[in-house]
């Protein structure tokens, strides 16, 4: 369904990410792991639109999406959960739901999100509906973020360290979320930097480092390859 | 021992999110200390309270055992603080040797602009406009205009960010020479083998906290800073 | 004094009849500015084609309707500037974005102007609406109850659309963080458009209910939007709500003040101002400004390098060529040595005022709209010194003290007007800067005993040995040769250098341990003083002072110059003013629609900057 096919692109000249390449195939759950500064939030601003390829392309379901602005990427059924959430600060919470909401595409196989099934993800959130998104906490900010992403009926979602900053009784709350997403069909690109986290969410790993990608393939060979986690992840 | 730096239980808040509980943090002279901490952990929000960018909302910061609670950055840099900024931040209209001469003139202080430009070797490219120097010579000129204001402690906020690996060595290098002149240096730096090479000390900061403090081989071996980094618990090892 | 319950109540219903109509005015224009980030200066020109659209629809309409069809219009008008010219002005340099605005501005007074004449068109009655009712035993006019009740109404059906209505949740969401709403699928050039033909309604809206109170007239546009500005920046760029309460309290205060002390109520909406920006620079309903991050996206400066032989040569060979004007001028055939010379004085006058100009946008980097306070302060400041100086001491001495009081006291103005924004850059110091000029334009018209108003001051062409053309000619150019060379060797000096550090990058210059204000503060003082004496020049030229020296037209005949030559070198300054001076005296001439043209000619010019500056590749990021 995703394609993205030597991808290059840097900041200020200066190269940040070169030649990535990966398939993404209909429901399919891939991490991308790395430490800071690798390049997992450049290459999920680059999928929605933020920041233009130098070179390379992106496809999705077989459109070369690499010049589309954001909202068309958003439009065309790609998600994006940015790291730093980004909850509009003056609006209350179920003012931010109404900024993603779309009306599902009929014909799409994924059944639609609606405000109901996003309570029943993130009972949480209920509670939370008049309050401020300034005001709520990292945990219920997350939330908010992929809920408001969710009510755009998206088929990919990009999750940007989904899990960071997180109390861990958060972080669990969060996974099994992430896992519910999954099974109700999403396609899901993580990045995240705790390999449990990204163990627990997605078979698949791609590993990110010094702007390249440095190892690929099932989850389970990465987190045994001792020397890569010391080399690329590792404190 | 007065310290250079002294961070006495500071904290920062965003509305009601508390963004740093209560920190405390001591530096002395010749001392290398590195912050780290995972994205989000408040290490910007951290460097921008010590570069007086922001107000201290509580606490007390001492340099050179002066309240600079309240200091704005200008009257830092004339007590012998310089900064560097993650993104260069650089008189983009003048010349390397103009940019240089005029931070040193700005600060009062009296730095040696030759010998600034020779210490971060941009010596031979003296005469080039700023604005169209390569980022290696951005990030090591953004370096030379925080020496510019001859420092006793420097701020560095990701001193080599994109650089390349050679640079990299090169900049700790100097680093550490300045260091071993009598400069209290701390920085921050997402390359884990530069921190653990080139730092005295490391500082970890996670969700707000500092989680710990002390020789880089303690930190390593630390098992919160491990499942700070990645969600490793003892549990899963 | 407000001391009967009947004076108490007219001075509400006054006070929320004022506040209403800049509500209406400035509301749209915070909207956009939150929105899309850029001022339009064009707001007051929409409300004026709001107002005489009305009162061409009345012969076909009733008012009701008149006046729907009038907003509906101007809706559509702004969504067609939105699309046609602005689009392209998102990310270009705020001067460059002002002057656009401005540009329209132009374009639309002479457009005004063709179409409705340049007469008053005074409204016919509102008939179900004229008439008086008795309130406490004195009589108020109904239509200004209706005003209140409009603007109400216009409130809260803003109230209503920001906060329950999926639009105005998406242009609050906008405001905040507009590449995260196009990340969820909005599209967000779209909502710019709507918003901005939401704000012209709304302008349009302003415009025509002032109709069957006031007349429609050219002169609106300015008016109203400099009202709205102030409006706008007391209550916070881009807020709403702030824009209502700012209204609110001008207008109340205004209305008393108008019971206690009349003549304050000109000053005192810049009163306010001043003290809202001293006390809270973001405005009332604003949040703080972010820490100094990096610079803003302004057009990098290039680096200032020492004039090349061949250039000294060519300045060199000008200024022969200037100084022996009087005796080759005398040579053409038909002899224009005395307009030839009144010209060439003009460019100089104009040449120092662009000089300024190039101090404060050129080298600080500090983008101002109210230049033209300046060389109006140093213009009443030698109209005023020299008449009485004659009396007691010889002409050459008396013209000395009147160019020295006009100096110092443009130096004086300019310390306050950078003061006043010592917190502000950008578009606020543009918009504070302006209101401050029209503040001191209309004092200038107003303060009759002093300034003679629109009489202006006579009789002050040199006396004695300037008398001569040539003498008083070589004088000025002296003068400002002198400057201009002074400002030059400034650039390079540590005050020019920490000038343009702070322009090139304000957190870094902080870092190094200059003191913004006081960098800020010099810089004012010396443009100011600059610019009011070449006010004090340009009234000598003259032989007298009107208040159109400080209006708005002059600041932007200083912007358009600098434009024209390059605003980063004095060789530009002279050279724009020349080229200015030169096309405006021959349009003048030519044309009663020049300003329409020399709108149309700064746009060209803006956009042929915008396509040079385009194709430049460049990386960007978030």
């Amino acid at each position: 369904m995703l394609t993205v096919d030597g991808l290059t692109l840097g900041y200020g000249g200066q190269p940040v990410l070169a030649d990535v390449s990966f398939t993404l195939a209909e429901g399919e759950a891939l991490a991308l792991l790395g430490r800071n500064g690798a390049g997992k939030s450049t290459l999920m601003k680059a999928l929605i639109g933020f920041i233009p390829l130098a070179t390379g392309r992106i496809l999705w379901c077989e459109n070369d999406i690499s010049r589309w602005p954001p909202f068309r990427r958003a439009r065309a059924g790609i998600g994006y959960v940015p790291e730093e959430r980004r909850i509009f600060a003056d609006l209350t919470v179920a003012e931010n739901l109404a900024t993603g909401l779309r009306t599902p595409d009929p014909e799409s196989p994924l059944p639609p999100w609606d405000i109901a099934r996003i309570l029943s993800l993130f009972p949480a959130l209920t509670a939370l509906l008049n309050q401020r998104g300034g005001a709520i906490s990292g945990g219920e900010a997350q939330m908010l973020a992929i809920s408001r992403c969710l009510l755009g009926q998206p088929r990919l979602l990009l999750l940007d360290e989904p899990a960071e900053g997180l109390a861990p009784m958060i972080v669990h709350d969060m996974i099994e979320a992430i896992n519910l997403m999954r099974a109700a069909g999403l396609t899901l690109l993580l990045s995240e930097q705790m390999l449990p986290v990204a163990h627990a969410c997605a078979p698949r790993a791609l590993v990110l480092g010094g702007g390249r990608v440095q190892a690929a393939g099932a989850m389970e060979a990465v987190l045994e390859d001792r020397a890569l986690i010391e080399t690329w992840l590792g404190v | 021992m007065v310290w250079a730096l002294e961070a006495e239980r500071i904290t920062a808040s965003y509305g009601d999110r508390i963004i740093l509980h209560p920190l405390t943090l001591r530096l002395a002279a010749h001392e290398r200390v590195a912050v780290i901490g995972p994205n989000g952990a408040g290490k910007s929000t951290l460097f921008a309270r010590l570069c007086g960018q922001v107000p201290i909302a509580g606490g007390d910061l001492q340099y050179f055992g002066e309240s600079v609670a309240d200091l704005s950055p200008n009257l830092l840099a004339r007590l012998g603080v310089g900064r560097s900024f993650q993104v260069p931040a650089l008189f983009d209209s003048m010349r390397v040797r103009e940019a240089v001469t005029v931070a040193a003139r700005a600060a009062r202080r009296g730095a040696d602009p030759e010998a600034l430009l020779a210490q971060v070797a941009l010596a031979d490219r003296a005469e080039v406009p700023a604005q169209v120097l390569d980022h290696g010579d951005r990030k090591r000129l953004d370096l030379a205009l925080a020496l510019a204001v001859s420092p006793r402690l420097l701020l560095l906020d990701e001193p080599t960010a994109g650089m390349a690996t050679a640079e990299r060595a090169a900049l700790y290098r100097l680093i550490s020479r300045l260091a071993a002149g009598g400069i209290a240096v701390l920085f921050t730096e997402h390359d884990m083998d530069a921190v653990f090479a080139h730092a005295d000390r490391i500082a970890v900061l996670h969700q707000g906290r500092l989680i710990a403090q002390g020789a880089p081989e303690a930190i390593r071996a630390n098992p919160e800073v491990q499942a700070a980094y990645l969600g490793v618990t003892d549990a899963d090892r | 004094m407000i001391d009967t319950l009947q004076t108490l109540l007219f001075v509400l219903l006054n006070g929320f009849v004022s506040g209403g109509v800049l509500f209406l005015i400035a509301s749209g224009l915070t909207l956009i500015f939150g929105v899309s980030r850029v001022v339009n200066f064009a707001h007051g020109s929409l409300a004026m084609v709001g107002a005489f659209l009305t009162y061409t629809l009345l012969a076909y309409l009733p008012y009701p309707l008149a006046i729907l069809a009038a907003v509906l219009s101007v809706a559509l008008l702004g969504a067609g500037i939105e699309r046609s010219l602005i689009r392209p002005l998102y990310r270009a340099p705020e001067l460059l974005q002002l002057l656009a605005t401005f540009a329209l501005v132009l374009i639309i007074q002479d457009a005004a102007l063709a179409i409705w004449g340049p007469e008053d068109l005074l409204g016919p009655r509102w008939p179900s609406l004229s008439g008086s009712v008795t309130l406490l035993e004195r009589r108020y006019p109904v239509y200004n109850l209706f005003l209140i009740v409009a603007a109400a109404g216009v409130a809260i059906g803003l109230h209503w659309l920001m906060g329950r209505t999926r639009f105005g949740i998406l242009i609050r969401a906008a405001t905040l963080d507009a590449p995260m709403l196009a990340a969820l699928g909005v599209r967000e050039d779209r909502l710019r458009t709507a918003v901005f033909a939401l704000g012209a309604g709304l302008a349009g809206l302003g415009g025509a209910l002032l109709l069957p109170r006031d007349a429609a007239h050219l002169g609106l546009d300015l008016t109203l939007v400099v009202d709205a500005f102030v409006v706008v920046v007391v209550g916070g760029l881009g807020s709403v709500g702030g824009a209502f309460r700012a209204a609110l309290l001008i207008g109340l205060v205004q209305s008393a003040a108008l019971v206690i002390w009349p003549k304050s109520s000109l000053v005192l909406p810049f009163l306010i101002m001043a003290l809202t920006l001293w006390l809270r620079p973001q405005g009332l309903g604003g949040k703080p400004p972010p820490p100094p991050g990096p610079p803003p996206l302004a057009e990098r400066a290039p680096p200032l390098r020492p004039w090349s032989v061949r250039q000294k040569q060519a300045l060199a060979l000008a200024g022969i060529a200037l100084a022996t004007a009087p005796l080759w001028l005398s040579l053409l055939p038909g002899s224009p040595r005395a307009y030839g010379l009144l010209l060439l004085t003009e460019f100089l006058c104009l040449g120092l005022f662009a000089v300024s100009l190039h101090w404060l946008i050129g080298v600080g980097g500090l983008v101002t709209f109210g230049q033209a306070a300046f060389f109006g302060l140093g213009a009443y400041a030698l109209a005023l010194v020299v008449p009485s100086a004659r009396a007691g001491m010889p002409e050459e001495m008396a013209l000395a003290l009147g160019l020295l009081n006009a100096v110092l006291i443009g130096g004086l103005g300019g310390l306050g007007v950078g003061a006043l924004s010592l917190r502000l850059s950008g578009v606020s110091l543009a918009m504070v800067s302006l209101a401050v000029a029209q503040g001191l334009w209309s004092l200038a018209i107003q303060a009759k005993g002093l300034t003679g108003g629109d009489d202006g001051l006579l009789g002050l062409s040199p006396k004695g040995f300037f008398a001569d053309r040539a003498a008083f000619f070589l004088l000025v150019l002296v003068l400002s040769v002198s400057i201009a060379v002074f400002v030059r060797r400034l650039s390079f000096a540590p005050t020019g250098a920490f000038l343009r550090a702070l322009r090139d990058h304000p957190g870094r210059a902080a870092a190094s341990g200059l003191s913004l204000t006081g960098i800020k503060l010099r810089a004012f003082a010396l443009s100011g003083a600059i610019a009011g004496l070449a006010g004090g020049l340009t009234v000598l030229t003259r032989g007298s002072a009107f208040p159109q020296l400080a209006s708005l037209g002059q600041s932007v005949d200083g912007l358009v110059m600098l434009v024209l030559g390059g605003q980063f070198s004095v060789i530009g300054a002279f050279g724009g003013a020349a080229l200015f001076h030169a096309l405006h005296s021959e349009l003048i001439r030519s044309t009663p629609y020049w300003r329409a043209i020399l709108g149309l000619a700064l746009l060209a010019l803006i956009f042929a900057r915008l396509g040079f500056r385009a194709r430049r590749p460049a990386w960007f990021g978030r």
